[in-house]
């Protein structure tokens, strides 16, 4: 490691991010500027893949879930689907209302996380962001209403939703929303104001980055539009193999589609699927916002048409061997599961492919060229999902 | 092995009352002792200081089923006891939700009260409603039968049938059947192999983490036993006295009779660890 | 009145646990100095801390996880193991390595299994309340209140599987209804007054023992598992 020098100073966040433990940031630069840069998850595995093998489906979509705390609904419902899939279940109408509605609550939570993270607001306005804890807390509801929990919901299972919503429940978040997307739009006027954002944000619109896009559909996720046999996974450590000290102790597998690097996320779905035409950095955050926006009319829709009298769960289930595809349009991104079940009906494999598997590459090579600091803001704004780090390792070219 | 601590058996205790219900209504009813819990939830009914109660009714036979009262008339049908567990927790959970009520009392056992208070305390989860639970009244306990091998035992001992029975009360030492028109007494040592397991190495008599504990003490026969456990349950009892639905008198000189039976039942309970565990 | 000064530490969990205390943050502010990754905190490098909270479990094939929790219990006069997998293991207990690119991360144990805990708090996730009431309980001193959490810290595994086996098994359970209400993925029904556990469904988040009230009695009167 001759030539990378590493000083361990702490580059502060001033803010709210999810960027924690569990994963250095590396850039290497040159006056400032950033000329290549590491995204390296060291958080420990916990091998998700491996612990369901030989367990019942209704394990296995409680434990997926449990892989992430912040997007919980979307391993679940790509879970769901997969094994739904092998073994030739269709779940009732209402219970994929359901399942969309709260994939889109978990949507705006997880998008409010990172928009928490001040660093494109300038400090004087930056208290005003509280109030996204608070609608944090408010959109809450909806999940723990009709999924039963705020975090890892119970209600969702094989086969659909295992409890049937009340009429006067539904008819309260209903009732509720209007009040809530008021809110919204407030937070959003700041968030968007011209006069609150920082040089951060202007160097961020004048980084154009044209990236090859990946989604399969703008809310849900569409299996039939992308295809599974198209992904190629690799050890972190073979698609970058100096140096060795540092990428070896990646615990990620990084993920190309056709042979290429593709950005996921609400950027690719917005440039697909809707005429945004965000291509600047800057395109990443109000990307986020817009699918905000986005969540909250599609769930006034799915609200109207859940009917409380039509079945929310299939009936009669009966497992088996086979195998199937899930793909959910995750917070961060495209996510697929493929499960193979054996004749008992058991687990006999599981594959994930995340969102930031295929991203990272994407990260790193967006971040090269702007300066440290609007480098550090960026990664951020993709969002990694892996636990990452506050500290920057400030690796400078002798 | 498990070791008890023998010390504040009692939980803390802010004031005791001995109280019955002024209401004459009330009192004819087939209250347990004095009424007095039955018209302390009403006067918090009344007044709106809760909006509903929860309390068990009594379904078939001798079993209760959690119901919540809105009303005097509601809370009537439900006094006097039942001498069973009623489970509670997740019928309470619904009904507390479809009802959307934001303040209820819950009469429970000394068992319940500590799972409610523990939630009320410590939310682990989302779905919990603690928050809701305003006050909690413990009802003084010994224990709660195992209930079809209890009824099968006065069936072949006393050829009593389950539908004869009319009440069980609970007089000093004995149970007092009623059925068929007439009453037969079971001293309470005949009955404890009918309690439930878990109830014979229970450690609490009073009920330390209610905001209210209820019971009777023989000394003072038609009255009930109310002792206050923190302010708010204090103030309570109090206005409850003033507005006119609670006649109260200081009770601290039963604390040691109270005390007493708190001793056996830890008694009961450390013997009984001994050779359940 | 001082604030009191806390450390976040998280060493790999779901993120779940460090959502909710993030949520609290605005209602313990208050009186509690938090410094957490999360946060607009220059450093996270005091020397001494009031108290330490960790989420996740440790990675016992990581040395250096273990080695960073070690150097926590220095730091700090109470450790606190937020969230199951913190304190009993929680889904972590079936982790059994093999996966790509890691196949060598096999095993994950509680804190307690690595340093002396002081207070565990269970749950998948626990509440931002809990984090509120704990902290209002803790500052106000209350022991009696504390007592079950301190329990709790000397216990390294606890489920659905032991609730069955030491309160049911043995008869020693009311029928309340308790544990039913509190799990978290629905793994308990009451039948015929007795809890089945539906053994499929329990990630062995330790709640329902927790909050079962003959199991409680028996932990906070001093008993020990
Ligand atoms: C199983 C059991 C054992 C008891 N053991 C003792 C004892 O050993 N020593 C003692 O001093 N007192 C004991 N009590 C309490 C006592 O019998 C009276 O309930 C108490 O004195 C209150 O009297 P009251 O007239 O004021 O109650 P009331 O005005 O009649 O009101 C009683 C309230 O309790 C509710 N209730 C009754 N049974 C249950 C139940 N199983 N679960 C939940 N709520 C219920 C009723 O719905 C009613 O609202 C016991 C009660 C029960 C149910
Ligand atoms: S004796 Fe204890 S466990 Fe049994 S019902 Fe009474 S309080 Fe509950
Ligand atoms: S306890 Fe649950 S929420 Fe917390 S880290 Fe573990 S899996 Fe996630
Ligand atoms: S039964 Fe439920 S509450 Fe108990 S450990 Fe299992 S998952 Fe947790
Ligand atoms: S919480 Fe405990 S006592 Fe109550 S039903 Fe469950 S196992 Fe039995």
């Amino acid at each position: 490691m001759n030539e990378f020098k590493s000083t361990l100073g702490h580059i502060p966040f001033e803010s709210v991010t999810r960027i924690m433990d569990g994963a250095k940031l590396i850039l290497q630069q040159e006056d400032g500027i950033v000329q290549d840069a590491f995204l390296i998850l060291t958080a420990p595995l916990r091998g998700f893949e491996k612990l369901v093998i030989g367990k019942d489906p209704l394990f296995t979509i409680k434990a997926v879930m449990r892989i992430c705390g912040v997007c919980h609904v979307a391993h679940a419902n790509a879970t769901a689907e997969a094994i739904e899939s092998a073994v030739g279940l269709f779940p009732p109408r209402n219970a994929l209302l359901v399942r969309e509605l709260l994939g889109l609550v978990n949507r705006i939570q997880t998008h409010i996380l990172p928009m928490v993270s001040t660093d494109m607001i300038v400090e004087e306005r930056r208290s005003r962001l509280v109030s996204l804890i608070k609608l944090y807390g408010k959109v809450s509801d909806y999940l723990l209403k009709l999924g039963g929990g705020v975090t890892h919901p119970p209600y969702l299972t094989i086969g659909g939703i295992s409890k049937v919503p009340k009429w006067s429940v539904l008819n309260h978040l209903k009732a509720k929303l209007p009040k809530i997307e008021e809110k919204w739009e407030e937070i959003k006027g700041v968030l968007l104001d011209e006069d609150n954002l920082t040089e951060i944000a202007d160097e961020l619109r004048t980084k154009i980055v044209r990236n090859e896009f990946l989604a399969s559909n703008l809310f849900f996720g569409d299996k039939y539009k992308v295809s599974f046999k198209g992904i190629r996974t690799i050890p972190y450590w073979e698609y970058r193999e100096e140096p060795g000290e540092l990428v070896n102790e990646a615990t990620v597998m990084v993920a190309f589609y056709k042979g290429k690097v593709v950005e996921v996320g609400p950027r690719a779905r917005l440039m697909l699927f809707t005429p945004f035409r965000g291509v600047s950095l800057f395109g990443l955050y109000t990307a986020r916002i817009l699918e905000i926006d986005l969540a909250f009319k599609r769930i006034k829709e799915i609200l109207s048409e859940i009917n409380t009298k039509a079945p929310f769960r299939r009936q009669n289930m009966i497992f088996g061997s086979g195998k199937g595809i899930g793909v959910y349009e995750a917070p961060r991104g495209t996510l697929f599961h493929y499960v193979k079940l054996d004749g008992e009906g058991k687990i006999s494999r599981l594959k994930i492919i995340s969102p930031t598997m295929f991203n990272i590459p994407v990260i790193e090579n967006a971040v090269k060229g702007l300066t440290v600091e609007a480098a550090e803001v960026a990664v951020k704004l993709f969002d990694p999902c892996i636990p990452c780090t506050t500290h920057v390792e400030n690796v400078q070219k002798n | 092995m498990i070791g008890l601590a023998s010390d504040n058996l009692l939980g803390t205790v802010f004031g005791v009352y001995l109280a019955r219900a002024k209401d004459e209504e009330i009192r004819r009813r087939k209250v347990a002792s004095g009424g007095a819990v039955t018209a302390l939830l009403t006067y918090a009914l009344e007044k709106g200081i809760v909006d509903g109660v929860v309390a068990a009714k009594r379904t078939k036979g001798l079993e209760g089923q959690a119901v919540v009262a809105h009303n005097k008339k509601e809370l009537l049908e439900a006094a006097g006891n039942k001498w069973s567990i009623v489970p509670f927790a997740t019928r309470m959970k619904a009904k507390i939700e479809e009802e959307n009520l934001k303040k209820v009392a819950l009469v429970c056992l000394p068992c319940q009260a500590q799972f409610f208070a523990q939630m009320r305390d410590f939310p682990l989860l989302e779905s919990d409603f603690g928050e809701r639970i305003k006050y909690i009244v413990s009802l003084f306990c010994m224990g709660t039968f195992a209930f079809n091998a209890f009824l099968n035992y006065l069936r072949m001992k006393y050829n009593i049938k389950a539908e004869q029975i009319r009440d069980i009360h609970l007089k000093k030492d004995f149970l007092e059947i009623v059925y068929n028109g007439t009453k037969l007494d079971l001293p309470i040592e005949e009955v404890y192999s009918y309690l439930q397991t878990g109830c014979l190495v229970c450690t609490d008599y009073t009920g330390i983490w209610s905001d209210i504990s209820a019971g009777f003490v023989e000394s003072e026969p038609g009255w009930t036993v109310l002792m206050a456990r923190n302010p708010k349950a204090e103030e309570l009892i109090k206005s409850a006295e003033k507005e006119g639905y609670l006649e109260l008198k200081e009770g601290s000189h039963v604390v040691g009779e109270i005390l007493k039976k708190a001793r056996e039942k830890l008694a009961r309970a450390q013997q009984n660890m001994s050779y359940l565990l | 009145m001082e604030k009191l000064k806390v450390l976040h530490v998280d060493i790999g969990s779901c993120e779940g646990c460090n959502v909710s205390i993030l949520r609290a943050l605005p209602k313990i502010q208050e009186f509690v100095d938090l410094d957490m990754k999360y946060l607009a905190k220059k450093t996270c490098a005091r020397d001494k801390y009031d108290m330490v909270i960790i989420t996740g479990g440790v990675c016992m094939n990581e040395p250096h996880i273990i080695e960073k929790v070690k150097s926590l219990r220095e730091k700090t006069s109470t450790i606190v193991a937020f969230g199951s997998c913190a304190t009993f293991g929680g889904i972590l207990r079936f982790c059994r390595g093999g996966q790509e690119p890691r196949p060598d991360h096999r095993n994950f144990q509680p804190i307690n299994s690595v340093v002396k805990v002081d207070y565990s708090i269970p749950g998948c996730p626990p509440t931002p309340q809990m984090v509120q009431s704990f902290f209002k309980f803790f500052v106000a001193g209350d022991k009696k209140r504390l007592k079950l959490f301190k329990v709790y810290a000397d216990i390294k595994k606890l489920s659905g599987f032991d609730l069955i086996d030491d309160i049911v098994l043995t008869g020693l359970c009311i029928g309340c209804g308790a544990c039913e209400l509190s799990c978290p993925t629905q793994a308990i029904e009451m039948i015929d007054r007795r809890p089945n556990l539906i053994a499929e469904k329990c990630i062995r988040c330790g709640t329902c023992y927790v909050r079962c009230p003959r199991a409680s009695q028996m932990l906070s009167m001093g008993g020990r598992k």
